[in-house]
């Protein structure tokens, strides 16, 4: 039964001044999970499961410029608890925050260095001989340039989500660079990293009233105890952004921003470059229309840029976090992703 | 009827603001108050810095030169540990399903 006006009221004072005193913290990242290999920053993660029901295993490759934890936010919201829930044997390469030593790393060390090497390890591990690969974000770019430059690799599936690809759409973040107003060292720290606090400050002016909706949203909800969890949990998450290495930024600026390349369909890497149209298993292009970082519009291009016979498009009606958590991931974006993967799976 | 009110009031705010962010004015003006705050904030550090020289107490930029320094040391070392995994086997030796030279040009 709802709670009438007045014990809302009490709910509201309470809530209020526990929000007020930081109590209430909700505890993130709760999936249990062990720590199978590590190379520097990077750690991969297995999740334990009562045993997968479904081959290859599932890698998802964490994104450079936020925290892992927005993907097993909360146990009723958590799209890590779901795939592992679904029967995938679900593995996690996320990237410590990085500091002066990460600094010159470009995006050849994460596609050259660092995915390669995890998938050696999870192959390992789990015994498999292949692996369907999710990127989220930026580590979308990631397992794009991996998958498209290295058809050794044992890669059944691909999927990306919200993943950028024509920077012209990016919007204001992108354009301060594109057309030259600001360059990348204007943003680098005197150890050579981008600092969080400037890409905190960059996405909030995408949305300059933004705070004060949430903050409303807040008051007008703050009774509903369930509410204030799911508020909590992803306002701490789009606080707690990562410093963005220096050598990526300036790489990401110059190729992928300056000359669009990804959306050209060839990007210059390492010492050639590497083909979207080389990109040959089955693809799974996954993005939001209410996206404000990653506009749709950015994401859309790639399901015809890849070579693959077999590219899907999913179009759903959430935003950047309402993507992995929230009503829209839960009722849509989670089952839709992990039946197109399990269809591309075979059942053990 | 209070939210009715401020959304009322929000939305036509809010589609105002996030298009004069994406004008050209908007971003010239905050790439040079960008670029002011960065030149007087190390203008500033370079005159504390100095003073603070003079009498031999350790600064800031002592502190991010001996960062950077062990910094260099620990890209020195990965490298290193890079150089030894690259004498590992070949991939088409790690991976085992890989598909096979013939099939990888049919790819193409």
């Amino acid at each position: 039964m709802a709670p009438t006006l007045l014990e809302r009221q009490v709910l509201r004072a309470r809530n209020g001044l526990a929000v007020l005193a930081g109590e209430n913290r909700p505890p993130v990242a709760q999936s249990p999970r062990d720590l199978i290999w590590r190379r520097d920053k990077a750690r991969l993660w297995r999740y334990r499961s009562e045993g997968p029901r479904y081959r290859p295993p599932v890698l998802i490759v964490h994104s450079l410029v936020s925290k892992s934890y927005v993907l097993d936010l909360l146990p009723n919201t958590s799209m890590v608890r779901y795939l592992v829930g679904e029967g995938f044997d679900l593995f996690l390469l996320d990237w410590v925050p990085p500091d002066a030593a990460d600094a010159e790393n470009t995006l050849e060390t994460y596609v050259e260095d660092y995915i390669p090497g995890a998938i050696q390890a999870l192959l390992r591990e789990s015994g498999a001989e292949e692996v369907s690969l999710i990127g989220y974000c930026f580590g979308g770019v990631l397992t794009l340039l991996l998958t498209a430059g290295h058809p050794e690799l044992p890669i059944r599936n691909l999927v990306v989500m919200a993943t950028p690809c024509d920077y012209r759409e990016m919007g204001f973040m992108s354009n301060m660079f594109r057309e030259r107003r600001l360059d990348p060292g204007d943003v680098i720290d005197d150890i050579g990293l981008v600092p969080a606090r400037a890409l905190d400050e960059g996405f909030q002016t995408l949305k300059p009233t933004d705070q004060l909706v949430q903050s409303v949203n807040l008051f007008q909800n703050l009774w509903n105890d369930e509410f204030l969890e799911g508020f909590l949990a992803i306002s701490q998450w789009a606080r707690d952004q990562v410093p963005f290495p220096g050598g990526v930024f300036r790489q990401t600026v110059d190729v992928l921003i300056r000359r669009n390349a990804l959306a050209e369909g060839v990007i210059p890497f390492g010492r050639g470059e590497v083909r979207l149209a080389d990109i040959g298993c089955p693809f799974l292009n996954a993005f939001a229309e209410q996206d404000g970082i990653t506009p749709a519009a950015s994401s859309e291009p790639l399901t015809r840029l890849v070579g693959s016979d077999d590219a899907t498009e999913l179009r759903l009606e959430s935003g950047h976090v309402g993507f992995v958590a929230g009503r829209q991931a839960a009722k849509v974006a989670r089952p839709q992703i992990a039946d197109w993967i399990r269809q591309r799976s075979e059942e053990l | 009827m209070l939210r009715r009110l401020f959304d009322a009031f929000e939305r036509p705010l809010a589609a105002a603001s996030e298009a004069w962010v994406q004008s050209g004015a908007f971003m010239d003006l905050l790439a040079v108050g960008f670029k002011l705050q960065r030149r007087l904030t190390a203008e500033t550090r370079d005159a504390l810095e100095r003073a603070l020289g003079v009498w031999g107490v350790p600064t800031r930029g002592d502190l991010v030169a001996v960062i950077n320094q062990l910094a260099g040391l620990e890209r020195q070392l990965r490298e290193l540990g890079a150089q030894a995994r690259r004498r590992e086997p070949a991939p088409e030796e790690r991976y085992p399903s890989a598909p096979s030279e013939p099939a990888l040009a049919a790819r193409r």
